[in-house]
């Protein structure tokens, strides 16, 4: 408990020593008339004091957030429920919510009501401004005499944890990029389940390569028939971010890292959802191996891994390439890329290895920032060269620009599958 | 409602409340009429400007031309003599100065002082205004509001009534309970939903004000009443020391409150050879001028035995009267009238022109409680018959008994040339008017004074009321006197009592005034004009019609009108200077000394309230001046500076190491801002835990000024008021040194 006096505001001090000070002159002087003023205002932080003092202040909060959880740039609603239970009415409170400032503006209100029971409740509103995770609450209660000369600061106990994920964003199956096996009907778990004679054969569509003809099955059903595979493959993809501070460039959420985290996240989800065994890598080595996992664990344990994921204090991508050293029969590889230099086409060259397909989103960071800002035309030109170099070592490779949304990216390489 | 709208209609509550404390000075109910518009005008224009985002000193400005128009049209229309109308409101300036120096609190109504006042409250208004809602600093009210309160307070000799000082301190609560409730009212944001009524929580915390401020006013006027007053401030009289003038209190304020009060105390007892018992004379009035009958400069002689007075011859029979004071305090002595020797303990000093014995010790007005003396006096009781035929005189200080003003109004000379036109003789006309006067189907007796102010009071009462008490029929007749050439005076004492065996006791409601006219031959001899409280003197009747009043030594309850409690006082001159002073000071008038002493006071309490600022300048200045030479030493007051300024701002300082803490505090700030605390940091870091500091970073000072800038730029401008006069680090840094 804190002493009478430590609860004493600057104008309530001024009021006591004001008021000693003056009483005492008054009475020397015999003017009783100033000693009822100088009284008063030695008597008013007194009354304050005790006042403040006694509100014993006991409180219940509950506090509900609707949802739990939400992506960077959403609304979430936060409910507080307050409870009193005292006969002492007075003190003027005033409350303010905890809240850190990647979520908005601490929400505040007060309480004044002069009976000895209440009960409040409080929505607010709380917006996801950088993505992490972050406690809501304590709540802060001040108390206050009505003149401002006496107050009593409080805290409750119960916090909240808020995570802000990364955006992700439902994306669009293709033919050509993978995700949903290359015909766009059949998932690749039921390759292996069923009679291979059978459903390995399909009609012939334009475009199919005629060394697939499966001839015995054309001569049965007089019409040309294609094996669809020869075998059933395990499907597999690395997902490399790259996470350095050097490659990416922007402020807060229009950082283009954000921009490569969300698309990271919207890529992984993708192909979870599409039934690959998806490795997560960046910088730092790996970061998620989801093919133990059942996919609704998977995307759980990706969206928080993606939901944690930071700049890298690593400045080359060795130790990314070693952890992509590990091939496996149909994997593929997705990269997330920021400004590119020649030693990084390298690496990516490297990681790609003999993995079927080498996809890469390469970001314009110079457009996911204020001109000033950009790198050099060195750089510049660096980066464009590298990207012919990604490309002409068989990467399909996307120049990533600001406008560009995660799905628009995702398509374009689609696109670009089409026309190799 | 905005919270200036709030605050400007405090401010009008408060400005109004605070105006009845001019009560105690004013007796002008109807000011209130023109006051308050005046009030809320100006709040009005306040309010509303700043609706509109105008600039404060505008507003001011507007407020102060509205101000002087109210003045202009106040002043023209209150005084509607053609003329310049400059010169109109000169004169009604004047009107209410000269008003204010010659009536005493309360003043009667006057447009004059109409005028000022409400010039001054419109000005103060102005600058509550100012202070509240222009700085932000609604505590500073209580300077515009004690401005107000301290003019009675100080100007007063006696308490302001607890009447006026709970208006006073409701105005001064209901500011900072607006200012509560603005601060309240801005706090809450950012919220979807919430399920309390917004009107609800006003009405809390006005409720919650009142379960505060109410006994904290009740208490606060019981400790008034019990804590002991040390000393006094009398800041209006010099005291006398040594061998200095003596200052003469006007008996008939002891007059006015004794009528008043009608108290029955006994007072004096005396016995006396005398049959028909003794007027106590204690001193007598011979100045006449427009505000009244009045004391002048004496020219005391040291001793006790004045000697025969002139106009009694050395056969006449002397009177021996032993008398006893009680629970009576005056400086002048009751003695009975000659007095030519007195035996009385203590310093004496007795004038020989209007045989007043008057204390010269140097506490005198308590110099008659509980003393016995014995006097020996020759009493004047001329014979009627030589009597009726006697000629005014020409006493030795005719200069001032004789002397007629010449603004006496015509009504009241044509009055006296009406009563006494019948009448032969001097002594005769003076009888006829005391016949006038005691005449009980013209004048009734009453404690009620007349109204009015100066002659005003002689017009009221001897044409217009025709009621008052024994001053105003003493005055009168003596007035009348004068006008008809016989010089007077007015003597104040007490009637000679009732008679208990052989001894005389006197009664406080026995004090009197009665006229003293000069005869030739005669001197000064005694009338008796108010028939109420006791007959007349044989010599003066000179026709058959005694009149059928009580005997004087009845002198019971003179009248039935004892209900008022609140006597009039028609006289000014409470004290006058004797010997130096020759002129009577003008006491009892506005005050203008208490009034800059007041101002005086509140310099004092604003240059108080100062120090705390100035005492974390001169902190500052010395953590950054050219004494510090040590690096270490710098740095750890570069920081120790940071962490006060975060204080002062009201904000955290947090626990932990220095790296710690610069990564808390910047949370919030700008880049540079932050920069610099990391800068900071870095150094304390270097000082406190690096083997050699080497020299001090450069732009330590500026860093903290950086920070310190937007800490005051974050602030409301009530914040940055407080960050630099009420600086929260130099309580926490007094109380760490003393707490341990």
């Amino acid at each position: 408990m804190l002493k009478p006096w430590q609860l004493l505001t600057a104008r309530g001090w001024t009021f006591l020593v004001a008021g000693v000070v003056g009483t005492i002159a008054a009475m020397s002087f015999g003017q009783r008339d100033l000693v009822w003023l100088f009284a008063l205002l030695v008597l008013l932080p007194v009354a304050a004091v005790v006042v403040v003092g006694r509100s014993r202040m006991q409180l219940a909060c509950e506090r509900r957030l609707e949802p739990g959880r939400t992506a960077i740039g959403e609304r979430l609603i936060a409910h507080l429920d307050l409870t009193k239970r005292d006969q002492w009415p007075l003190g003027l409170l005033r409350f303010e919510e905890t809240v850190p400032r990647e979520l908005g503006r601490r929400p505040r209100f007060t309480v004044h009501q002069f009976t000895g029971e209440w009960t409040r409740r409080v929505s607010y509103p709380l917006v996801g401004l950088a993505r992490g995770r972050y406690t809501v609450g304590p709540l802060l209660v001040r108390a206050q005499d009505p003149f401002g000369l006496a107050h009593i600061d409080r805290r409750f106990r119960s916090v909240r944890e808020v995570m802000i994920t990364p955006r992700v964003v439902p994306l669009s199956s293709m033919s050509t990029a993978p995700g949903s096996g290359q015909s766009g009907e059949s998932t690749p778990q039921k390759i292996g389940l069923v009679g291979q004679d059978d459903v390995l054969v399909r009609e012939y569509r334009a475009g199919d390569d005629v060394r697939r003809i499966h001839w015995r099955s054309t001569a049965r059903r007089d019409e040309i028939m294609v094996r669809r595979e020869e075998q059933a493959w395990d499907p597999a993809a690395t997902l490399f971010l790259d996470n350095r501070p050097a490659s990416h460039a922007g402020q807060g959420r229009e950082n283009s890292f954000e921009w490569a985290v969300s698309a990271l996240a919207s890529i992984g989800m993708h192909m979870i959802r599409s039934g690959f065994r998806t490795t997560v890598v960046d910088c730092e080595g790996q970061l998620l191996e989801a093919s133990s996992q059942d996919p609704a664990a998977a995307r759980e344990a990706l969206l928080v891994a993606m939901t944690d994921e930071d700049f890298s204090q690593t400045t080359d991508l060795k130790v990314a390439t070693e952890a992509c050293g590990q091939y496996k029969a149909g994997d593929m590889m997705v990269a997330v890329m920021g400004r590119l230099t020649q030693a990084d086409v390298q690496a990516l060259v490297t990681m790609r290895a003999r993995r079927s397909q080498g996809l890469a989103l390469v970001l314009d960071v110079d457009t996911f920032t204020a001109r000033r800002f950009r790198g050099t035309p060195e750089q510049a030109d660096e980066h464009q060269a590298s990207i012919d170099l990604l490309r002409r070592h068989a990467w399909r490779v996307v120049d990533v620009k600001h406008s560009m949304g995660v799905d628009e990216a995702w398509r374009s390489l689609d696109r670009m599958g089409a026309s190799l | 409602m905005k919270s200036t709208d709030r605050l400007a209609l405090a401010l009008g509550v408060a400005m109004t409340l605070a105006t009845l404390t001019l009560f105690e000075l004013t007796s002008d109910r109807g000011m209130l009429f023109v006051v308050v518009p005046v009030i809320a005008v100006i709040m009005a224009i306040s309010a509303l400007s700043r609706r509109f985002g105008i600039t404060s000193w505008l507003i001011h400005l507007w407020q102060l031309l509205v101000l002087v128009g109210i003045g202009l049209g106040l002043g023209l229309g209150a005084n509607p003599e053609s003329g310049n109308w400059l010169s109109q409101l000169w004169q009604l300036y004047l009107e209410g100065l000269l008003h204010i120096q010659t009536s005493s609190a309360p003043m009667s109504p006057s447009p004059g002082v109409r005028w000022l006042l409400v010039l001054l409250v419109g000005l103060i208004t102005i600058i509550a205004d100012i202070l509240v809602i222009s700085l932000a600093t609604p505590a500073w009210s209580l300077a515009p509001l004690l401005t107000l309160y301290a003019i009675p307070a100080l100007a007063l000799p006696s308490d302001v009534s607890w009447r006026t000082f709970v208006p006073l301190a409701l105005a001064y609560l209901v500011v900072m309970a607006t200012d509560s409730l603005n601060q309240l009212a801005g706090w809450t944001r950012n919220l979807a939903e919430d399920n309390a009524a917004r009107s609800h929580s006003q009405s809390g915390i006005w409720r919650m004000a009142t379960v505060v401020g109410v006994p904290a006013i009740a208490l606060s006027l019981l400790l008034g009443a019990v804590l002991p007053a040390l000393g006094s401030l009398d800041i209006d009289s010099k005291r006398p020391r040594g061998s200095g003038p003596i200052q003469l209190q006007d008996p008939t304020v002891e007059l006015n409150r004794n009528l008043a009060q009608q108290s029955e105390r006994v007072v004096v007892t005396y016995r006396t050879t005398s049959q028909t018992g003794e007027y106590l004379r204690m001193t007598a009035l011979p100045v006449m001028d427009r505000s009244g009958w009045k004391l002048t400069t004496m020219d005391l002689r040291q001793g006790s035995s004045p000697g025969r007075p002139s106009g009694t011859s050395a056969s006449s029979p002397t009177v021996t009267s032993e008398i006893t004071t009680g629970d009576f305090s005056s400086q002048y002595l009751p003695v009975p009238y000659a007095p030519t020797d007195v035996t009385v303990e203590g310093p004496w000093g007795y004038d020989p022109r209007t045989l007043t014995m008057v204390s010269t010790a140097d506490n005198n007005s308590t110099a008659t409680r509980n003393i016995t003396y014995r006097v020996t006096s020759v009493p004047n009781t001329p014979d009627p018959a030589a009597f009726s035929q006697a000629r005014a005189g020409t006493p030795p200080d005719s200069a001032i008994t004789k002397a007629l003003p010449s603004d006496v109004p015509q009504e009241i000379i044509e009055l006296t040339a009406e009563v006494t036109k019948d009448a032969p003789t001097d002594v005769l006309k003076a009888a006829a008017i005391q016949d006038f006067l005691r005449d009980p189907r013209q004048f009734q007796y009453s404690t009620q004074a007349p109204a009015g102010d100066g002659y005003e009071v002689m017009s009221n009462f001897l044409l217009r009321d025709k009621a008052g008490y024994c001053i105003h029929f003493a005055s009168a007749m003596a007035l009348m006197a004068r006008i008809e050439g016989i010089p007077s005076r007015v003597a104040v004492g007490f009637l000679p009592g009732t008679q208990e065996g052989d001894t005389w006791q006197v009664q406080a409601k026995n004090m009197h005034a009665w006229p003293e006219l000069f005869f030739e031959g005669f001197g000064w001899v005694r009338f008796e004009p108010t028939s109420a409280v006791a007959d007349a003197p044989e010599w003066t009747v000179t026709s058959g019609d005694v009149d059928p009043s009580p005997s004087a030594s009845q002198s019971a309850s003179p009248s039935a009108t004892s209900s008022s409690n609140t006597a009039e006082i028609p006289t000014a001159g409470p004290s006058i200077d004797m010997g130096d002073d020759p002129l009577p000071t003008e006491g009892g008038g506005f005050p203008w000394r208490q009034v800059l002493t007041g101002l005086g006071i509140l310099a004092a309490v604003l240059a108080v309230a100062a120090v705390p600022g100035l005492a974390r300048m001169l902190v500052r200045r010395r953590r950054f001046g050219e004494s510090v030479t040590d690096p270490h030493e710098q740095v750890a007051a570069a920081w120790a500076e940071l962490r006060d300024t975060f204080w002062d701002a009201r904000e955290r300082w947090p626990s932990g190491s220095p790296r710690e803490r610069a990564a808390v505090l910047s949370m919030g700030l700008s880049e540079n801002s932050t920069a610099a605390i990391g800068r900071l940091a870095d150094a304390v870091e270097r000082s406190r835990y690096a083997r050699a500091l080497g020299s001090v970073p450069q732009g330590l000072v500026d860093d903290v000024r950086t920070v310190s800038s937007e800490l005051r730029l974050r602030q409301t401008r009530a914040g940055q008021f407080a960050m630099k006069w009420a600086p929260a680090s130099l309580w926490r840094n007094l109380m760490a040194h003393f707490g341990r």
